[in-house]
């Protein structure tokens, strides 16, 4: 089966030609040397200019061409599965620009969508260095007067903050701070007095070595009042909402270093049936569907992506970094230690990956987002609350999306999650045999779940430990949802047993059972054997691993 | 036992002091460099731990050989790269087939097999075959990770050194390193997390990092356990992955400064991209079942009775570990032995055990004026 956005995805790599070419700008060996030289991919960015990236960060209603973010998704995996520096460098304008097109006024927003059109970097600046997750401590503030503001503070750690144009700032507005106190702040660098603002050294970091990661230090720098994003005391909620977005587009990051990780391990694997190739593939199948569904939600189910953001950014990360140490575990040797000779290594991508679980909110903060919607998530799955057209119009691969209503994005999701609400009646259709005692596994793991979610009453201030463990739980029952949904809306679009049996989708629930606790996760032979020629398959085939069919620019 | 240990680690002088070249910020200089740091030290089996807390690459580059051997000067160590290295005695000297992978640039200690038995052998700079590739290793970048290839290579049969090579005692000296290495970061993220404000309290106040960081504490017990009174194979299984797995959660705790190679946290990374070197040269490492988990938790109830140390002989950190490791064996059975486990199990019973877990760690964490 061919997904809708795999003739896009097919083109936009044919234009980055081979990564196993030195001589494509876009190859592995290039981003080894630059990584080991630790320069920003300036070339290469470029490259991904030329073929329009930049243009699919722009909404269609500006103008561009961000007609859903499951292209966008899979565009974003696509860079990252050849390297994560590059992706996490170039799609930092999208994180920086989110916020104007969520709360911007129309011409600010349209005259942001040209610029990202024409090349410029936007970066959005949040973190400050005595202030991590904690936005509501944040010091970096402004005074104001009738037609400008002033801002004076420092933001640290922040991506492209020195090669940047423009930098997307949260500022507490009102000197008393609190959750109407701060406001986003567009700032123009080029149009800054100088000396008002200073950019700080690049910092040193484990991984994306080449990315520009450092900060920026504002000296009472003046801006005009109308750099304001959205009205002043809506910063907060703004962020919070733009990285609903960011959060989910987080997952196709992980999961185009899950594909490299995946390849290297193939690349130097013996041949045969090998059951930790064959884990990982099915890992990476689990975090492409739960992807794929979070990213068509964002159209399908707006009201619930404080759910499914959450879910994907505290689950897709934590997976493949796992797949990431099971490959190195069980591979060893041959995958961290490279020669020189080879072009491209499986231990820069280890470094590179662990930021995933750091930046754009880290585990534990997205963990405490579910955490703080149990109660509604407790309710909706005791009434079974299900918007079953979003749900099918978020699964169903061959409908088209609707247009993305980013006004329909809340804090909190009143009704819990559609997908996951939906999976006890989802379960009852898997009425095969060789789904029934995994279907029961998992219904009987969802009652217990959400019996215990319903039962802690955390205060907001103490949250205890095992809250983290029931949401971490909840990460992978929405994995396993998205897993079933997925299946059951599709399944007869494509007539390979794969698909027909719902042989991925066995496999699936097996390894998520395991990470509940309610199985070894081991796959049985048949599915070792079955995943790992599907999987040398696709990679003899210059393939995308996945659950579509999607050719790729690429020599085995 | 706490007064040797300190006086060991007194020779490495204060890890905060950015003149002492053993501190944190010139080891993550000459890190940084590519360098060993350059020091003048006797290398005894007793500092190796000590030394593992400082650097993991002065340990294989330097200072594990003569620690196994007794030899009097530092050598670089060499792991076996699947088949064992072979010795064959031809006319007075020996011919050496194989290969290894190496660290340290100069003479170096292998562990080569004699007609059955495995032996020491010190191959002096001079003889060493040419060095084939260097490794891109993400850690030990100052020893430089390298694979040597002997094929037929001669060396003169005085170079095998008397008495048989004793792998055990390798991998619990090694694995001691490793404890080393864990415990700075443990005591790096502590810093991090007593010092750090967010929600208007230290990150210690809550109680998922109070967890957090109890849980690798708790790792480090269990693998301390594991080398005093454990068998070889928790030493040479089980132990590596509890580091890493206690590295990882610290990891998580100390947030974007565990991804930072700069700044008053920086030791932090070095180790945890050391660590995982080290566990590539040491070969693949298959995940641990319900067998060393019990192996382990036998160590942990023996020492825990036979400890006189207040600490050590009381019953919440053994309550701890025999949980974790009830979780480590096999997911499906998370209690293996219900008589073993305390009954209480509850959220409050697990927060209390992580108050006084963590109540020992800080008071290890004080800098220690007089041995206890
Ligand atoms: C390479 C890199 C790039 C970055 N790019 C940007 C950028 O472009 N823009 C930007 O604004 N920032 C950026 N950051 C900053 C990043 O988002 C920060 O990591 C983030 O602000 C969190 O800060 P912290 O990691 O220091 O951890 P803190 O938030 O200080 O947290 C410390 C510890 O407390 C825990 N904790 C925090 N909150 C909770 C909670 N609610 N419940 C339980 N535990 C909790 C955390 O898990 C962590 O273990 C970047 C960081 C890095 C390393």
């Amino acid at each position: 089966m061919k997904s809708a956005v795999a003739q896009l995805v097919e083109c936009f790599d044919r234009g980055l030609g081979d990564p196993h070419d030195p001589l494509q700008i876009f190859s592995f060996a290039r981003c080894q040397e630059l990584d080991e030289r630790e320069e920003f991919p300036t070339e290469i960015c470029q490259r991904l200019d030329g073929l329009g990236l930049a243009r699919r960060y722009v909404p269609a209603a500006l103008g561009g061409e961000l007609h859903s973010y499951e292209e966008l998704a899979a565009l974003v995996r696509l860079v990252a599965r050849r390297d994560l520096t590059v992706a996490v460098a170039h799609v930092g304008t999208f994180l920086g620009a989110a916020s104007v097109w969520l709360a911007g006024r129309p011409e600010q927003a349209a005259q942001l969508a040209r610029e990202v059109e024409a090349g410029s970097v936007v970066s959005l600046a949040l973190s400050e260095r005595e202030h991590g997750s904690d936005l509501l401590a944040n010091r970096v503030r402004t005074s104001g007067g009738e037609d400008w503001y002033r801002i004076a503070g420092e933001k640290w750690l922040i991506g492209n903050a020195s090669r940047g144009q423009l930098v997307c700032v949260l500022a507490r507005t009102e000197p008393v701070g609190g959750p109407r106190g701060f406001s986003l702040l567009l700032v123009d660098k080029r149009r800054l007095a100088p000396g008002s603002y200073r950019c700080l050294p690049a910092v040193r970091t484990v991984g994306i070595r080449g990315a520009d990661i450092s900060g920026i230090e504002f000296r009472e720098a003046e801006v005009p009042a109308d750099a304001l994003v959205g009205a002043a005391g809506t910063g907060l909620e703004t962020v919070l909402k733009c990285l609903q977005l960011t959060r989910t587009l987080c997952g196709a990051l992980s999961l185009g270093t899950a594909d490299h990780a995946l390849r290297l391990a193939v690349r130097n694997s013996a041949t045969g049936a090998n059951p930790a190739l064959a884990g990982a593939y099915a890992d990476l199948l689990v975090a492409e569907a739960v992807t794929l569904v979070a990213a068509r939600a964002v159209h399908a189910l707006p009201g619930e992506l404080s759910v499914a953001s959450a879910a994907v950014k505290a689950f897709v990360p934590t997976l493949v970094e796992e797949l990431i140490a099971d490959l190195a575990r069980e591979l060893g040797p041959a995958l961290l230690l490279a020669e020189p000779t080879e072009a491209d290594s499986f231990q820069k991508l280890e470094r590179d990956h662990h930021i995933m679980s750091i930046f754009d909110g880290n585990t534990a903060v997205n963990l405490n987002a579910l955490v703080n919607q149990f109660d509604a998530l407790a309710r909706g799955y005791r009434r079974a609350r299900v918007d079953q057209a979003g749900l099918a119009a978020a699964t169903t691969l061959s409908d088209p999306l609707p247009a993305a209503d980013t006004s329909r994005l809340a804090l909190f999701s009143r009704h819990g999650s559609s997908l996951v609400q939906s999976l006890p009646a989802a379960l009852a259709e898997l009425t095969d045999p060789h789904f029934a005692p995994l279907a029961a596994a998992l219904a009987e793991q969802a009652e217990q779940l959400h019996t215990e979610m319903a039962e802690l009453r955390p205060s907001a201030r103490e949250v205890p430990a095992m809250a983290y463990e029931l949401a971490r739980r909840y990460t992978v029952l929405f994995a396993a949802a998205g897993c079933v949904q997925l299946w059951l809306h599709n399944r007869t679009a494509d007539d390979s047993p794969f698909w027909q049996h719902g042989d991925w989708l066995r496999a699936a629930l097996i390894r998520l059972l395991g990470q509940l606790g309610a199985g070894s996760g081991e796959l049985p032979a048949d599915l070792v054997a079955e995943l790992t020629e599907r999987l040398r398959h696709q990679h003899k085939a210059g393939r995308l691993f996945s659950l579509l069919d999607c050719q790729l620019e690429e020599s085995a | 036992m706490t007064a040797t240990l300190s006086r060991t680690a007194d020779r490495l002088g204060d890890p905060a002091d950015a003149a002492n070249p053993l501190g944190f910020a010139a080891l993550v200089a000459a890190d940084e460099r590519g360098e060993l740091p350059a020091v003048q030290l006797g290398f005894t089996p007793e500092l190796v731990r000590a030394l593992g807390g400082r650097d993991l690459g002065l340990v294989l580059g330097r200072a594990l050989a003569p620690a196994l051997s007794g030899l009097p000067r530092p050598a670089g160590y060499a792991f076996l790269r699947e088949e064992p290295l072979r010795a064959r005695p031809v006319d007075g000297a020996l011919l050496l087939d194989g290969q290894v992978h190496a660290t340290g640039p100069g003479a170096l200690l292998l562990t080569v097999e004699l007609a059955g038995t495995a032996r020491y052998l010190l191959l002096p700079a001079e003889l060493r075959p040419p060095a084939g590739p260097f490794y891109r290793t993400p850690g030990l970048r100052g020893c430089r990770p390298h694979r040597l290839a002997f094929t037929g290579h001669r060396v003169p049969a005085d170079a095998l050194l008397p008495g048989p090579a004793d792998p055990a005692r390798a991998a619990r000296l090694l694995a001691g390193a490793t404890l080393g290495a864990l415990d700075t970061q443990l005591r790096t993220t502590l810093r991090f997390a007593e010092q750090r404000e967010l929600y208007g309290r230290p990150v210690t106040a809550l109680p998922s990092a109070r967890a957090a960081l109890a849980e690798a504490f708790t790792d480090l017990l269990i693998a301390d356990c594991c080398l005093a009174r454990g068998t070889a194979a928790t030493v040479e299984q089980l132990v590596p992955v509890l580091v890493r797995e206690a590295g990882h959660r610290l990891a998580l705790l100390l947030g974007a400064r565990s991804y930072l190679r700069e700044g008053e946290h920086a030791i932090f990374q070095k180790h945890q991209r050391d660590l995982t070197t080290l566990a590539a040269l040491r070969g693949p490492l298959h995940q641990p079942g319900a067998r060393l988990a019990e192996q382990a938790a036998q160590a942990c109830r023996l020492v825990q009775q036979q400890s006189a140390d207040p600490f050590r002989s009381a019953p919440h950190w053994l309550a701890a570990a025999l949980h974790r490791l009830a979780g480590l064996g096999d997911p499906t059975a998370r209690a293996p032995h219900p008589h073993d486990l305390p009954p209480n199990d509850s959220p409050a019973a697990r927060a209390e055990r992580d108050q006084l877990l963590l109540d020992e760690l800080r008071r290890r964490q004080r800098p220690a004026t007089s041995p206890s």
